[in-house]
C-alpha cells in the first residue's frame, strides 16, 4: 500500500520515504492521518478511470468526521478533463479507529498524457483543521498504431489526430520519397518514414516516448480513363433496301413536301408514345408493322445521327473540359492505390486510397437535327448495380464499374423499333453498355475486351466504341461491334460486376 | 352465400392483388416507369388506384412524369380540374407561342430561318434549345393532353390549329380526332391549307371514324403506302388502348 499522510497545516511535520512509501506523520496531540493505497492501475488512460483506496486513521484518540477532496497544488491546474469523486466523500472516525474511502479519477479523450501533481485533502469540519498529502497522477499517452497506408495512424490522448499523408505521384511504383508523414503542430508526436524494398515503414513517437510503427506494401494503378462513344463512321446509314417513298424512310429523312418541315421530330414523338404503350417490332398484333429493312434503316439513322464527336487523343489533367462537353455515352476514370496483404491480395479499405473515381453517363444527342442537345429531361439512365470502387470477392481485383443506357424516352423509342410486341414494360427492351476499369494486386490494369455475354471477366460491352487513356494519353482504341448484335439484346444484357 | 359471391366479384384474386400492390409501390419510383401507368390502367377497378395516382402526381417533380400521371388519372375518370389544368397549362403556352419557326423553307438540314435566328438573337436564346422546344417540348405537351382524351380540351385543340408550329397543329388534330370533334374537320382542312399542304399534320386524322375525315386524309396524304403507315400507327395504338380498357372492365382482350 502506498501510504500518504500529511502534517497538519498548522504544524509542519517531517517527511520521509520508506520502501517506496510516503508517510506523513503528525507530531502530537489528537489528530488524524490520511493515506492513499495502491491504485488500480499505474497510469490513467484516456477516457478511463483509476481508483485509489484512501485510509483515514485516528491519532491520539481523536474521533469525528473528515471530509475528503482532491485538487491541484497551488499555482497549477488539474489535468484537462480529469474529474474525481470519493465514495464516501466523508468518513466518521471513532477514537483510535480507521475509516476507508475510495478515490476515483476519471479522464476524457482530451486528457493529455504526462505526470500531474495532485493534493489529497482531509478536512475536519468541526474546526476547519485540514491535512494534505501530495501525490502524482500519471496519465497515459494513448498507444497508437499505423494500420495502413490509407489510415490516419495516431490518436493522441489530447484529442488530436495525426494525419499521415501519402503523396503518390509515380505510377506503378512504390511511392518512396513521395510518401510523407506529418503530425499536427503542438501534438508533440513525431513521425518518420523509411523504405525497405516495396514496403514503407512509418514510425511514430509520442511525447511520453511511446513508439509504434507499421510497414506496408501497396500497389498503385494507372490513372485510367475509358470513354465510351458512338462512332458515326461505324454505323453508316444504308437506305439502299428502301425506296425513297418508304414511309419509315420519309418519317425520318423526309420533310413535308410543301413546307419542307422535317418529319423526324413528329415521327419520334409518335414512336415514343407507341413504345411506352408497348408497341414493338413485327407485323403481328402490337407490332409496328415495319419490315426488317425499315427497322435496320431506322436504327442506323437514329444511332448515326446521335453519334458523338471523336474524343481527343489526350486529356487535360483535370479532364473537366471533356466532361462538360458531354460528348460521350459513358465516362469512367479510376486510379487507386491499396495496401497488399502478406498473400499479395488487396487489403481493401472502402473509400480509401482513391485518387480518381468518376463514373458518369453522357447524353444521347438529338438525332433529327444532329446537334448535341440533350433532348429529354432523362438523357441517360445509370445502372443501379454501379458500385463505388470495389474489390472482387477473391480479393485480387480493385475495380470501378460504370454502366448506363438510354433515358426512358429513348428506351420507349427503342421498344417501338426493336422490342417485343405487346410488351407491358418498355424499359425491359433496352440493353446496357458498360466499362469496368480493373486493377490487379500489382496495380496492373486489366486488358480491355468486349463481350456479348456480359461475362464478368470481360470489361466492355460490345457497343459502342471505347477509347482507353493512360495518364491522360490515348492508349487503346476498341471499335464498336456490329450494332445489330447490340440491338438484339435487352435489359438483361448488363454487367453484374467483376467477380 | 351472396356475400361470398359479391366478394369474389369485388376482390381481385391473389396474384392480381400482388401485381396491383407491386404496381402501386412502383409509383414512387424515380424515374417513374410510364409502363406502370399503362399497367395500372389495365387493372380491374380498385379503390386504391386513384388515390395512389393522385399521391404520385403530387410527389413526382418531373414535368413529363406528372403529365403522364395526369393523363392516366383523366383516362381513369378523374374529373378534378387540377389534372386537366396541369396538362392544359402547357398546351396553352404551346398553342399561343408565336415564336418564328426554326426551319428554313427549302433550306439545308438543320438550317435556321432568318426570322428565327433574329428572334433568338433579340431574346438572347440559344437557337438549338428553342428548336428543341418547338420540335419536341411543345408538340409533346399537346400530345400528352391529346392522349388524355378529355372533352374539356376541345377549345384548346381548335385554337392550336392556328399555331404556326405544324408539329403542334399535328397533335391538336390528333386531340380533336380522339375526342371525336367532327365539326373541327373543316378547320383542320383550313389549317392544312394555311400550312401549305398539310401532309405532316394529317397523321392524326385516322383517329376519326368518319367519311369526312377519311376524305381529308386521302387528300392530304396522296400516297397510299404513307396512308397505310399512318393508319396502322393509329390502329395499333387504339388496339393497345382498347386492350387496357377491356382488361380494366374485367373482359378479355378484344380480337
Amino acid at each position: 500500500m502506498n501510504n500518504f499522510s500529511s502534517p497538519p497545516t498548522r504544524s509542519p511535520s517531517a517527511l520521509e520515504r520508506q520502501a517506496g512509501l510516503l508517510t506523513f506523520f503528525t507530531c502530537c496531540g489528537s489528530d488524524f492521518s490520511i493515506a492513499l493505497g495502491t491504485p488500480t492501475a499505474n497510469v490513467l488512460p484516456a477516457q478511463s478511470s483509476i481508483s485509489y483506496p484512501v485510509t483515514v486513521t485516528s491519532i491520539g484518540g481523536w474521533a469525528g468526521t473528515v471530509h475528503l477532496s482532491v485538487g491541484a497544488p497551488q499555482g497549477s491546474n488539474m489535468s484537462a478533463g480529469v474529474t474525481w469523486q470519493f465514495s464516501p466523500s466523508s468518513v466518521l472516525l471513532s477514537s483510535g479507529g480507521t475509516a476507508s474511502s475510495t478515490l476515483t479519477l476519471n479522464s476524457t479523450a482530451a486528457t493529455p498524457g504526462g505526470s500531474f501533481p495532485l493534493v489529497l485533502t482531509g478536512a475536519r469540519p468541526s474546526d476547519n483543521y485540514t491535512k494534505t498529502a501530495n501525490f502524482s497522477l500519471g496519465t497515459q499517452v494513448t498507444t497508437f498504431a499505423v494500420n495502413s497506408v490509407t489510415g490516419s495512424g495516431i490518436v493522441h490522448n489530447n484529442g488530436q489526430q495525426v494525419s499521415i499523408t501519402n503523396n503518390v505521384t509515380s505510377s506503378n511504383t512504390v511511392p518512396s520519397s513521395a510518401t510523407t508523414c506529418s503530425a499536427p503542430a503542438g501534438s508533440g508526436v513525431t513521425c518518420t518514414t523509411s523504405f525497405s524494398g516495396s514496403s514503407v515503414i512509418l514510425s511514430m513517437t509520442a511525447p511520453c516516448g511511446t513508439q509504434a510503427s507499421d510497414s506496408f506494401t501497396f500497389a498503385l494503378g494507372n490513372d485510367t480513363t475509358v470513354i465510351a462513344w458512338v462512332d458515326a463512321s461505324k454505323v453508316p446509314i444504308d437506305a439502299s433496301q428502301l425506296s425513297q417513298t418508304d414511309p419509315v424512310f420519309q418519317g425520318l429523312e423526309g420533310s413535308d413536301p410543301v413546307t419542307l418541315l422535317p418529319n423526324c421530330p413528329l415521327t419520334l414523338a409518335k414512336w415514343l408514345a407507341g413504345g411506352e404503350a408497348g408497341i414493338g417490332a413485327g407485323t403481328g398484333p402490337g407490332g409496328n408493322g415495319f419490315s426488317p429493312a425499315e427497322v435496320l434503316f431506322a436504327n442506323q439513322f437514329l444511332i448515326h445521327n446521335s453519334a458523338n464527336a471523336a474524343p481527343p487523343s489526350s486529356l487535360a489533367p483535370d479532364q473537366s473540359g471533356f466532361l462538360a462537353s458531354k460528348q460521350f455515352r459513358l465516362y469512367t476514370r479510376y486510379q487507386q492505390y491499396y495496401e497488399l496483404t502478406p498473400q499479395s491480395a488487396i487489403s481493401w479499405i472502402p473509400n480509401a486510397g482513391i485518387l480518381k473515381a468518376t463514373a458518369v453517363p453522357g447524353v444521347t444527342p438529338e438525332p433529327c437535327f444532329g446537334t448535341p442537345t440533350q433532348l429529354f429531361s432523362l438523357a441517360a439512365e445509370q445502372n443501379p448495380l454501379n458500385p463505388q470502387p470495389a474489390l472482387t470477392q477473391n480479393g485480387y481485383w480493385a475495380y470501378l464499374l460504370n454502366q448506363g443506357r438510354l433515358g426512358q424516352e429513348g428506351q420507349a423509342v427503342n421498344q417501338f423499333l426493336n422490342g417485343p410486341p405487346n410488351n407491358p414494360d418498355y424499359t425491359t427492351s433496352t440493353p446496357w453498355i458498360w466499362s469496368a476499369i480493373q486493377f490487379d494486386s500489382n496495380g496492373k490494369t486489366q486488358a480491355f475486351t468486349q463481350n456479348t455475354t456480359s461475362s464478368t471477366t470481360q470489361n466492355l460491352s460490345i457497343f459502342p466504341t471505347y477509347w482507353v487513356y493512360t495518364n491522360g494519353y490515348l492508349a487503346y482504341r476498341i471499335p464498336q461491334s456490329d450494332v445489330s448484335a447490340f440491338i438484339d439484346q435487352n435489359s438483361t444484357f448488363q454487367h453484374t460486376g467483376p467477380k | 352465400m351472396l356475400w361470398v359471391f359479391c366478394g369474389s366479384l369485388m376482390t381481385p384474386n391473389g396474384a392480381g392483388q400482388t401485381q396491383l400492390d407491386s404496381l402501386l409501390g412502383s409509383l414512387s419510383d424515380t424515374p417513374l416507369n410510364n409502363a406502370v401507368l399503362y399497367q395500372l390502367e389495365s387493372q380491374p377497378p380498385d379503390a386504391r388506384i386513384l388515390p395512389a395516382l393522385r399521391a404520385a402526381f403530387e410527389s413526382h417533380g418531373d414535368k413529363r412524369e406528372k403529365q403522364a400521371i395526369a393523363a392516366t388519372l383523366i383516362r381513369l375518370g378523374e374529373k378534378s380540374d387540377r389534372y386537366f389544368e396541369f396538362l392544359a397549362s402547357f398546351v396553352r403556352q404551346a398553342v399561343q407561342d408565336r415564336t418564328p419557326m426554326f426551319y428554313k423553307r427549302g433550306g439545308r438540314r438543320g438550317e435556321f430561318s432568318p426570322e428565327f435566328e433574329n428572334w433568338c438573337a433579340l431574346n438572347h436564346k440559344d437557337p438549338n434549345e428553342v428548336r428543341v422546344i418547338q420540335a419536341y417540348v411543345e408538340p409533346m405537351d399537346v400530345q400528352a393532353l391529346a392522349q388524355a382524351q378529355d372533352q374539356r380540351a376541345d377549345g384548346l385543340f381548335r385554337e392550336g390549329l392556328e399555331s404556326p408550329n405544324a408539329y403542334v397543329v399535328a397533335f391538336c388534330v390528333e386531340g380533336l380526332a380522339r375526342i371525336g370533334d367532327e365539326s373541327a374537320i373543316p378547320l383542320i382542312s383550313k389549317a392544312a391549307e394555311r400550312l401549305g399542304g398539310g401532309q405532316l399534320i394529317a397523321g392524326g386524322l385516322p383517329w376519326y371514324s368518319s367519311v369526312e375525315a377519311e376524305r381529308l386524309f386521302e387528300r392530304l396524304v396522296p400516297d397510299q403506302a404513307t396512308r397505310d403507315y399512318l393508319r396502322r400507327q393509329v390502329v395499333t395504338m387504339r388496339s393497345m388502348e382498347s386492350q387496357r380498357a377491356a382488361r380494366r372492365a374485367g373482359g378479355g382482350i378484344p380480337k
